[in-house]
């Protein structure tokens, strides 16, 4: 894996709208990416450990990068948050909270769960562009991923 | 003289001391002599050993005796043969004696040093001497601790192993009421009524293994009563001897001490309007009021006493005089009289004390009542005695009149102590005072113990109030937390594809332009919604409308028509059971939760191959509720879901339309009526089923 491929996206994120807004951010700002939408937790986990309807590694590829919603149905985003990071084949790999909260429990929590990063979706447009760009920056081209 | 013998050819020994009569004499003298002393102490020594079988060394000393006897025999045949030449027979019992003195040697000697073993007659003496006076020492130690267990004033018994009492002091006789030797037969189940026979062998075991044991108990006394007793039981072993040693207590008047204290502490602390029961004795401590009593009766010289209400005494009286304790008192008539005065004397008069002749023998009786609050509850009586100026004659008539003996009734109204009527008065005034206090003491009391269990009670509500703040603030910190995200969201999104439309502008993009556009006001249109529910929610249960009488069939036909565009867009079918009851409800309110029941249903029944299938209903639970219900052929919940649907913003599909408040407000309203509601599903694709209760009140 060398940078410039398209990054491997995991998107998990409950509301069609916000993700929408990531998807259109992401590629406005020419940051390339192959970026897979999922909307529960239940499922994102099923797609990392390409199990259940995601079995088929073809379909469902090891992403480089996950972008997690706090809030999600079926299972809590924290709750991923944390089996992710506590499995060994999984907990490499890089995990963003993109979430609307900004309750300092949140943060504390998903710190304590290991968190790469956590970032709170911006009530502006400008900003979120910002962050668009960013996000594309600093984990496609600047940060080095494990094996 | 010359005895000459031709029988043998020896010559007599007379002959070697040329029979010269001192010289003869004196040997034939001494010979007999000794041969009798020689005989009369082993006959002495056979005697002794004769009477004395015990005596140490017996062979010994028998032989000896043989020994001295042969010994004198040899004296014996010295002298003869100073006359007789039989010197064979003398040499024979030389020779008896030889073996007889060897013998005697041979077993004495080496027995000599036991013999020097032997006690001395003087050591052991002394020894006796010693031991006797040891004993003396030890019988006095002995009676001085029997004499302390005999006047020990809790019963000491000694119980054998098969539970027989096998001792006991005074104490325990007096107690129980039978004799010494009455009880020394008896065992312990026949006095304890706790103890069956057939426990006993246990409690030996159990008390042999602890060593000691305190219990409570009761012991019946010969008499049948049974008295509160405590226990304090030891096993003893002496060299092999088993014992119990009890010590008893006799604890009823502890128990009625505690029981007192109680009942004072539940009637000091309820409500005065339920005080009931309380009693003077409840009041006040006995002990302390009996001393006062007899303090002021000593003091004034008046006879005192307390009664309840009736005239019942409470107290001992102090200071009686003898014609009222002993001969009127003890008359039927005169008692009836004497009780009769007291009542009367008590009744409660708050300017000041009673006083008048006493009704029954005519001595000054005087009197105030005792009251807590508003409530009397005794009377202090003072009085019998005599002013100079009363009617003498008709006071010694008196003792007719109740059939007492004239004579001794005189004597005793001699002995009535004198008062005028004045100084009586003030005693009676001082009288007053005290009890006025002592009332007002005794209120003060309750007030104060009622103050501090009020305070009590107020404090413990005050801590639930404060843990029910807490919970009501974090509720509202969830709430909150839950709602400034819920709004935040449609922001972003507004906020997110305002910019983006601007970009889709430029590109002269349509398709895209029109997209967003309706993304935003679809989102601003969610805003509008959640804030209107939220508004909705926060009212229900500050305004509620009054209850009327509903039809419920009519009502969820109204709900359907309302919703009506929905059911039609989806081909939903919406049945309704005909047996739906009428009640007593907020119509708006319950006509809004069967829109919303009704629309969820639809809504997550819809986009599967069936069409949507509703029904509204009502029936019957185990405990004969009703439960009405609404049931749908959706997607169903997942069971561990089935009580998160009703939170606030518990959006079980996040895609669905909705903003996740409806059923909680469906909630809010049930829950305001009264009612419970829970939801049942067999879990994904099997339907889901909403329940509810609404108080019943029909028609």
């Amino acid at each position: 894996m060398t940078t410039g491929d398209p990054l491997k996206i995991l998107l998990v994120e409950d509301n069609p709208d916000h993700a929408e807004l990531v998807i259109k951010g992401l590629r406005t700002n020419n940051v390339a990416n192959r970026l897979v939408h999922i909307e529960d937790g239940e499922s994102a986990l099923d797609y990392v450990f390409q199990r259940g309807n995601f079995s088929d590694p073809v379909t469902s590829p090891r992403p480089d990068l996950i972008l997690l919603d706090l809030r999600l149905p079926r299972v809590d985003g924290l709750e991923v948050l944390r089996v992710l990071k506590t499995n060994e084949d999984t907990k490499r790999i890089p995990v963003v909270v993109l979430t609307t909260s900004d309750a300092e429990m949140d943060v504390a929590k998903a710190y304590d769960y290991h968190a790469n990063s956590y970032m709170v979706k911006p009530v502006s447009f400008e900003h979120f562009m910002e962050l668009m760009k960013t996000l594309g920056c600093y984990w496609v081209v600047f940060n080095k991923r494990a094996e | 003289m010359a005895h000459q013998h031709v029988t043998s050819s020896y010559m007599e020994h007379g002959l070697c001391l040329n029979w010269e009569p001192p010289l003869v004499f004196l040997h034939v003298g001494s010979d007999i002599v000794t041969a009798i002393s020689y005989y009369s102490i082993p006959i002495a020594m056979f005697y002794f050993a004769y009477r004395r079988r015990d005596l140490p060394f017996f062979k010994i000393f028998i032989m000896f005796a043989v020994f001295i006897l042969s010994c004198g025999t040899t004296h014996l045949f010295a002298a003869y043969t100073i006359y007789r030449p039989e010197y064979w027979i003398e040499g024979y019992v030389k020779a008896f004696t030889a073996i007889v003195s060897t013998i005697t040697a041979v077993i004495f000697i080496p027995r000599l040093p036991e013999a020097l073993a032997y006690p001395s007659i003087n050591n052991s003496l002394t020894e006796i001497k010693r031991l006797n006076t040891e004993l003396l020492e030890k019988n006095v130690e002995l009676q001085m601790a029997n004499h302390s267990i005999e006047k020990l004033l809790d019963p000491v018994y000694w119980i054998s192993i098969e539970g027989k009492i096998l001792r006991v002091n005074e104490a325990a006789c007096a107690t129980l009421g039978y004799s010494r030797e009455e009880l020394q037969g008896m065992s312990v189940p026949d006095f304890d009524p706790h103890f069956a026979v057939d426990r006993w062998p246990e409690h030996w075991e159990n008390l042999k293994a602890i060593g000691s044991m305190r219990y409570e108990t009761q012991h019946k006394s010969k008499d049948g009563t049974l008295q509160d007793v405590e226990v304090v039981a030891s096993y003893i072993n002496y060299e092999g001897r088993e014992f119990n040693c009890a010590t008893v207590r006799n604890v009823s008047e502890r128990k009625q001490l505690e029981r007192i204290k109680e009942h004072r502490l539940a009637s000091l602390t309820s409500p005065l309007e339920d005080i009931g029961d309380v009693q003077f004795t409840d009041l006040f401590d006995m002990e302390d009021i009996q001393l006062i009593q007899d303090a002021f009766a000593r003091a004034t010289g008046v006879a005192s006493i307390i009664t309840d209400t009736e005239g019942r005494p409470i107290t001992k009286p102090s200071n009686f005089c003898d014609l009222c304790m002993n001969i009127i008192r003890k008359t039927e008539k005169g008692f009836e009289n004497c009780c009769r005065s007291d009542a009367i004397l008590g009744k409660l008069n708050p300017d000041g004390p009673r006083m008048q002749p006493c009704m029954s023998g005519g001595l000054w009786d005087g009197g105030t009542g005792i009251n807590v609050g508003n409530r009397h509850i005794a009377n202090w009586l003072i009085g019998q005695v005599l002013d100079e100026s009363s009617d003498m004659e008709s006071m010694k008539a008196y003792a007719r009149e109740i059939g007492a003996d004239e004579e001794a009734y005189h004597q005793a109204l001699q002995k009535v102590k004198r008062m005028s009527v004045e100084h009586f008065k003030d005693v009676c005034d001082a009288l007053f005072l005290i009890a006025g206090q002592l009332s007002h003491m005794a209120l003060q009391n309750i007030q104060q113990a009622r103050h501090i269990s009020e305070r009590q009670k107020a404090s413990q509500e005050r801590e639930q109030l404060i843990n029910q703040l807490q919970d009501k603030t974090s509720e509202l910190e969830r709430f909150i937390y839950t709602v400034s995200h819920d709004l935040k969201s449609p922001l972003i999104t507004i906020s997110g594809f305002l910019g983006f439309l601007k970009e889709d502008f430029k590109n002269h993009d349509e398709a895209e332009f029109n997209s967003t556009v309706s993304r935003i006001s679809l989102a601003s249109e969610r805003m509008k919604q959640l804030l209107d529910e939220l508004l909705e929610l926060s009212r229900i249960g500050r305004k509620m409308n009054p209850a009327e009488k509903v039809n419920l069939n009519e009502l969820v036909h109204e709900a359907i028509e309302v919703i009506s565009g929905r059911i039609q867009e989806f081909g939903a079918v919406v049945e309704v059971h005909p047996d739906l009851p009428e009640l007593m409800v907020d119509r708006h309110r319950i006509l809004q939760v069967y829109e919303n029941l009704i629309d969820n249903a639809v809504k997550f029944a819809s986009g599967q191959e069936v069409p949507p299938h509703i029904m509204v209903g009502v029936r019957r639970n185990e405990e004969g509720e009703q439960v009405l219900f609404v049931t749908d052929n959706g997607i169903g919940i997942e069971p561990h879901y089935t009580g998160k649907v009703f939170e606030l913003f518990e959006k079980l599909d996040p895609r669905s339309s909705g903003t996740g408040v409806g059923l909680a407000i469906v909630k809010r309203v049930i829950e305001v009526h009264g009612g419970k509601i829970w939801a049942e599903s067999d879990g994904v694709g099997h339907g889901t089923t909403i329940n509810f209760t609404l108080p019943l009140v029909n028609s």
